[in-house]
């Protein structure tokens, strides 16, 4: 069998598959190493729901504050059991760590078990004193997924690297060629990685965004309800190679006939470098001073001294980029994997037919701006806060750097959706082919019509043209090449008069190719239409036509 | 331990033709189905497409025998060669069970040529 080997240029060498291999193994064992820690820690929190409930009197419920800390906030619950006659007293709540910067989570323990209520604990029956108050939250164990990407990418491309299709002359004479016959587990593969990037995307923006989102819209139905700053610091968060600050005012207020505590400052925490805007934050709201805070009526735990919007506010969506990839993901594996194989082809006339564009320009338009939105949407996320940090003369100059490619890809994008905005004005050309179809050889009747403007248009060309287009995989990037094999020109046309209509024979060489579209290779005849129009985006549509044996 | 096909006249079909031919074999294991294929698959460039038109099944086959088929050719694909992709028709049988496995090419060809894509655009 002569099947040609030229492909086996494409193999990487060994020294270059252990690299690329080195590189997976990092994402490998560092999912993996997540995966393990997040694993333990949802083994732990798993035990504590075959633990023995147990009815407990609580006998100390209160708050702790360590200004000193990262984590200033903690709840001192103290309570009294009897397991096996025995009497057990204990302040331990969940498995988790109590202490927080973020007070709401302490302040819901408090009222969940007040001094002096009898409540429920959980003991372990092999250690009687051990035991929580709450046992350990297994949602957490989802959290794994993420790791499992990691794992995921690195399997796949240690994987990828080492099964490279081999030279092709070898794998005729060793295996099947037709065990590549079915769409194989590239479809799937697919639909599984959107299904998991969409499903992971949804979990984060309910844990990460919703909250936000939620109060956001509900804030303007928030209590305005007189408080007291009992302290107000900046919080400094020491990390391996940074730190962060973050705002920290505690204030009390009360609801009814009940006091609460809060340190929201926003809908947001977290921490980020710069310290002025805080300390400006911080200023107006001193120790012991009066303020003014937001309570959610819903539920009056929730409560911030800042209800209106920051710009920050749209990392919240974040989480939707994973959902948006992952739909894409799903929708293009679910086209692949229900893609109809290569119609039969039928010889014999069809009955003409008005061929439509390849891409229209109202897509073109929608499509752009998609892109562009998306894009700029994100950006202008960082963009603000570099021009904020310029405003408040507290320039964040790596930010700085750091945005200008992608400020200079937003503004191409901008370009590009504009360009498609223009294109909206120009003349469209409209083509119709009778017959619809043409075998090889054959002679069909191409007429066409300019709508519009076609005054505009100096110069119009309409060319007949073949190409291959052939799909391939390098490492991890797919490539689509293409080679025009076959190109006449059937019109060109100065006087815009001649334009406006006309028509002309299209005969398909006897001795080429009909049109054909298998997943990765493809042959394509298309009546190409291309519009010079001074100083505006070129007139420029192809419509696919279909060449038969 | 062989196999081969065995395809009848000039490897040369036009659409619509009958390709006729016999497998033979002669294994040193039992398999468990042998299988025919008649399909077409691509090369070059691209990652490989293959489409299976049709296919004939012998199951249980004895370790040594002769098994002969007739597919009607479709009318498509044809046969060709380009810069990126090449197409080409072949009967492949698979001794399943054992590494057997054996393949004869031939042309779908309206009239016997070649379809050479060629790169020289007319004027």
């Amino acid at each position: 069998m002569a099947i040609d080997a030229s492909n086996s240029s494409q193999n990487a060498s060994g020294c270059s598959r252990v690299g690329i291999s080195i590189f997976f193994s990092f994402f490998l064992i560092m999912g993996l190493v997540f995966c393990v820690v997040i694993g333990i820690a949802f083994w732990e929190n798993l035990e504590t729901w075959f633990w023995q409930k147990t009815p407990c009197t609580i006998l100390e419920s209160r708050h702790s504050v360590d200004a000193s800390s990262d984590e200033p906030y903690s709840a001192q619950i103290v309570y009294q059991y009897t397991f096996d006659d025995l009497t057990h007293t204990s302040d331990t709540i969940t498995p988790e760590a109590t202490s927080t910067d973020n007070y709401r989570r302490i302040q819901r323990l408090l009222l969940a078990f007040p001094s002096g209520s009898e409540r429920f604990c959980y003991v372990n029956g092999e250690k009687p004193g051990v035991a929580y108050l709450k046992r350990g939250q297994l949602w957490m164990g989802l959290f794994i997924f993420l790791p499992l990407i990691f794992v995921a990418v690195g399997a796949g491309g240690i994987i990828g690297t080492w099964r490279r299709t081999p030279p092709k002359a070898l794998t005729a004479a060793t295996k099947p060629v037709t065990a590549s016959a079915s769409n194989g587990c590239g479809p799937r593969v697919g639909l599984f990685a959107g299904l998991f990037l969409t499903l992971i995307g949804v979990i984060l923006f309910y844990f990460l965004g919703m909250g936000v989102v939620v109060n956001l819209s509900t804030a303007s139905g928030w209590h305005e309800v007189p408080c007291r700053v009992l302290h107000s610091q900046l919080l400094t968060h020491r990390g391996d190679d940074s730190t962060t600050y973050s705002v920290d005012i505690f204030y009390r207020y009360q609801v009814g006939d009940i006091t609460y505590h809060s340190n929201s400052y926003g809908f947001m925490g977290g921490s980020s470098s710069g310290t002025k805007g805080k300390r400006k934050i911080l200023a107006a709201y001193p120790s012991g001073s009066e303020a003014l805070c937001y309570v959610n009526p819903a539920d009056p735990v929730e409560a911030v001294l800042d209800r209106g919007f920051h710009p920050l506010y749209l990392l919240s969506f974040l989480p939707l980029l994973l959902v948006l990839v992952g739909v894409l993901v799903l929708g293009k594996s679910f086209r692949t994997a229900t893609a109809p194989t290569p119609p039969a082809f039928q010889r014999g006339d069809v009955q003409a037919m008005v061929l439509k564009p390849k891409q229209g320009p109202l897509p073109r338009v929608a499509g752009t701006f998609f892109i562009m939105a998306f894009w700029n949407g994100i950006v202008s996320v960082f963009l603000w806060q570099v021009i904020d940090g310029f405003r408040r003369g507290d320039p964040e100059w790596f930010l700085t750097i750091f945005l200008i490619p992608f400020v200079l890809i937003g503004i191409f994008l901008v370009g590009l959706f504009l360009r498609a905005v223009l294109c909206l004005f120009n003349p469209v050309p409209q083509v119709r082919l009778d017959p619809g179809k043409v075998s090889l050889g054959g002679t069909a009747l191409l007429q066409w019509r300019v709508r519009g403007r076609v005054s505009r248009i100096a110069r119009l060309t309409i060319t007949l043209e073949g190409h291959e287009e052939a799909v391939y995989t390098v490492g991890t990037n797919t490539h689509t090449d293409t080679d025009v094999f076959y190109s006449q020109m059937l019109a060109e046309i100065a006087d815009w008069r001649e334009m406006l209509q006309g028509k002309c024979p299209l005969t398909i060489p006897h001795d080429t190719m009909h049109s054909f579209a298998a997943k990765h290779n493809k042959i394509i005849w298309s009546i190409k239409v291309k519009g010079d129009i001074p100083r505006w985006p070129d007139v420029d549509e192809a419509f696919e036509i279909e060449v038969t044996p | 331990m062989s196999m081969s096909i065995d395809l009848r006249g000039e490897p040369i079909f036009r659409p619509g033709d009958q390709l006729m031919g016999a497998v033979r074999w002669a294994l040193d294991k039992d398999a468990k189905r042998l299988d025919i294929n008649l399909f077409w698959f691509t090369d070059g460039k691209g990652t490989r497409d293959v489409g299976v038109v049709e296919s004939m099944t012998v199951e249980r086959p004895t370790r040594l025998g002769e098994k002969s088929f007739v597919f009607r050719l479709p009318a498509a694909p044809l046969s060709f060669s380009g810069r990126l992709i090449t197409l080409t028709w072949a009967v492949e049988a698979i001794a399943h069970g054992t590494d057997e496995v054996a393949m004869a090419e031939f042309r779908l060809s309206r009239d016997g040529q070649e379809i050479r894509l060629r790169h020289d655009a007319p004027a």
